[in-house]
């Protein structure tokens, strides 16, 4: 930049108008350098002084606005945008037209004001002296800067001088303030940039990630939908779509290398398509024939995880101007890598979910299958006992029999019931009682067997502890659970289990506490206790048992826990919150 | 082909059920049926008596089958009383037991599940066909 230099120089051409300006020039000029980089203001400002300068009525910028091809007007003050019946110019229009086209300064005296700023523009019929100067930055017309003075003072050959040199400050201004906006934007952008990173890459489910990134994609470019494909095979299918027509356009596969978005999956290179492109492919037509979606632009950018391309990802119709550029390619990209590593993360994480749930399914189908196979083995050996007892016309053999084939449906029974305890979460059904009674009924239910084994049952209940809310017989199951694995792991003739009730000191908490001299649970086993079908007791145990004691303390808010050591006994404890 | 009517078999499962039905399979061909709920209480009976076959659950809680009949193998005494593994463990695993005991393919594999390399006389799925147990008597205590 020069200009204050070059008015230095040029100190003896000046008139003394503008010399006795001089001073004040440079002052506004330095303090116009200081300021923020608030460029509009500095233009403005400029603006200002170069109509000081040259004693001038009005002082405006038409700039040029490549995008529309025309001329903008800008102008310092309100009072000056008065002279001026419009604020655009077509860029051969005028004196501003003319000279921004000729790249060449203009003056003369009595120019009309329709003259000026263009033939249908007139206002009033009023002369003034007018002198016009290209904005030139470098070999580039910004636009044109005009200066008109009331009265019939011309401004002469030096002055024209002076505005030509002047405006190359202002070109500079002009750009500065272009290149401030820009970084401004591409800041905001940034910025946006970090808080999708963020957002994309919290843990989300894979249809929530998904839609995210068209959401966001559209939001981003201001589209007016965005598609994702994702690549399956020798095909893209239409993973999610966003925008009206989002549910016809899901439906849709593209074949690898087919259309934009197949060749973008293919190739790996961004691309993107204008209205001429777009009216000339048959696959938009086809897509946009079953959306009933008119298709006039698009971006289309791959989701690249290292040197695989997953999927792309499509942004269709921009809102606010009429094609997309290179910096809508370079953003889309920016935040293709972010989504198509989250994606593949979510896809991982969901491929996992799915053949856990297999392995779930499999482990309950083929531990079904177990029990079920064990029951039908001992109704086959009753069924075998029947008839023999037919056979042999023995009463004895016929009540063996019966009772195997009895115990085999019982034990149907059972097994329905606790898988329907295990694969409903129910709400307990409350009622009020105390608790020691529901233990003292499984006590005496379990008696005959124990005495049969020999084994003493001891009980302790806190008489304290006052009617509380259960669920009865659920609770009662949990207990008889607990009551028979400790018979079975007691060793008969010198067994000894202890059935106690308490109160947590809070009076919050109650519960029951199960101790046997059994043969205790090892370490391993003492992990995959509550996990379903988990047995050692061979044939006789379902392993569900402790997994339905489990879900029903659970559904009571309570927990359950077990402390063990082979050859000591094991001690299993219940607590439940105090319901009244 | 044996008459069985007279001859004693060591009958070991966990479960009653199994236990009452293989004996009555038994009873019915005039055979004497001592029984265990596992291999422990196996052993002790085997103190007692010397049976003419052994019919023998694989999967048992306390001491299981396999650990069992690697004890009678190793045993001067037991080992030549013929073994007759009755087992559910195939259709419920879904792995194919006879095939790992009989096919020398899985040798190495019959080691790791049954810890010897002896092989039981016979294997029968459960549940049991009686005629089918009865000529597996036959033709082991034939022998």
């Amino acid at each position: 930049m020069e200009p204050i230099d070059n008015i230095r120089a040029n100190k003896g051409q000046l008139k003394g108008g503008l010399f006795k300006h001089k001073r004040r020039f440079i002052t506004h000029a330095t303090e116009l350098s200081s300021l923020a980089l608030r460029s509009q203001d500095a233009l403005a400002a400029m603006l200002a002084i170069i109509k000081e300068l040259f004693d001038a009525a009005v002082c405006s910028l038409f700039l040029h606005d490549p995008e529309g091809d025309h001329l903008e007007l800008i102008t310092g003050s309100a009072t000056d945008r008065k002279f001026f019946s419009t604020s655009s110019l077509r860029t051969d229009e005028g004196i501003c037209g003319c000279v921004f086209q000729n790249e060449t300064p203009y003056t003369s005296g009595d120019t009309a004001l329709n003259i000026v700023v263009g033939t249908e523009l007139a206002r009033g019929s009023s002369t003034m002296p007018v002198m016009a100067a290209p904005l030139m930055l470098s070999e580039l017309c910004l636009g044109t800067v005009v200066v008109l003075r009331h009265g019939s003072r011309v401004f002469n050959a030096d002055e024209v001088e002076q505005l030509n040199r002047l405006t190359e400050g202002l070109a500079l201004t002009v750009e500065n303030e272009h290149l401030f906006e820009k970084c401004c934007h591409q800041l905001a952008q940034r910025n946006r940039m970090l808080d999708i990173a963020k957002e994309v890459n919290t843990s989300r489910e894979l249809e929530d990630l998904l839609n995210y990134i068209v959401v966001t994609a559209a939001e981003l470019l201001n589209a007016e939908a965005s598609s994702l494909l994702l690549r399956e095979g020798e095909e893209l299918r239409f993973e999610i779509a966003f925008g009206e027509k989002a549910a016809e356009i899901k439906e849709f596969k593209v074949p690898l290398g087919a259309g934009i978005a197949g060749a973008v999956a293919l190739s790996g290179e961004s691309t993107f398509l204008n209205e001429i492109d777009v009216e000339g492919s048959n696959i938009f037509k086809e897509i946009d024939e079953k959306s009933g979606f008119q298709t006039r632009n698009l971006i289309c950018v791959p989701l690249r995880v290292k040197d695989r391309i997953i999927g792309v990802v499509e942004v269709i119709n921009t809102r606010d101007k009429d094609v997309f550029s290179r910096d809508d390619i370079a953003l889309l990209e920016g935040f293709a890598s972010e989504a198509a590593i989250a994606l593949e993360r979510a896809q991982l994480v969901e491929e996992r979910i799915q053949s856990e749930r297999l392995a779930t399914i499999g482990r309950t189908v083929s531990g079904l299958a177990h029990c079920i196979k064990n029951i039908t083995n001992a109704l086959k050996a009753g069924e075998y006992i029947v008839e023999k007892g037919f056979r042999d016309d023995s009463m004895e053999g016929l009540r063996k029999g019966w009772d195997i084939m009895r115990s085999g449906s019982e034990r149907i029974r059972s097994l329905v019931l606790d898988m329907l305890t295990i694969a409903k979460k129910r709400e307990p059904e409350y009622s009020t009682c105390y608790p020691h009674e529901i233990a003292e009924d499984v006590v005496e239910m379990v008696a005959g067997e124990a005495r049969e084994k020999s084994i003493r049952i001891e009980t302790s209940f806190d008489p304290d502890i006052g009617p509380v809310q259960v669920d009865r017989n659920n609770i009662f199951r949990c207990l008889l659970n607990l009551n028979s694995n400790a018979l079975d792991a007691c060793p008969e003739g010198e067994g000894q289990i202890c059935v106690e009730s308490f109160m947590h000191e809070t009076g919050d908490l109650f519960g029951y506490r199960i101790r046997d001299n059994g043969h205790g649970i090892t370490r391993d086993d003492q992990k995959k206790l509550f996990h379903e079908f988990f047995s050692t007791k061979g044939s006789k145990g379902t392993g569900l048992g402790l997994s339905v004691t489990s879900a029903i303390v659970k559904e009571h808010g309570g927990s359950i826990r077990c402390e063990s050591e082979p050859g000591e006994g094991t001690v299993f404890t219940i607590e439940l919150p105090v319901r009244h | 082909m044996s008459e069985l009517a007279g001859k004693t078999a060591l009958v070991v499962d966990d479960e009653d059920a199994q236990i009452e039905y293989v004996s009555a399979i038994l009873d019915d061909h005039g055979m004497q049926a001592v029984t265990a709920n596992n291999g422990i209480e196996a052993q002790e009976k085997l103190e007692q008596m010397t049976p003419d076959v052994i019919t023998l659950d694989l999967m048992m809680p306390e001491q299981s089958g396999m650990k069992f009949f690697n004890l009678i193998k190793q045993s001067e005494t037991l080992r030549d009383i013929p073994v007759i593994v009755i087992s559910g463990a195939s259709q419920v695993t879904g792995v194919d037991l006879k095939s790992i005991i009989y096919d020398d393919r899985f040798a190495e594999r019959k080691l790791k599940v049954f810890g010897t390399e002896a092989t039981p006389d016979a294997f029968l799925d459960k549940p049991v066909d009686p005629d089918e147990l009865v000529a597996t008597i036959r033709k082991l205590t034939d022998e």
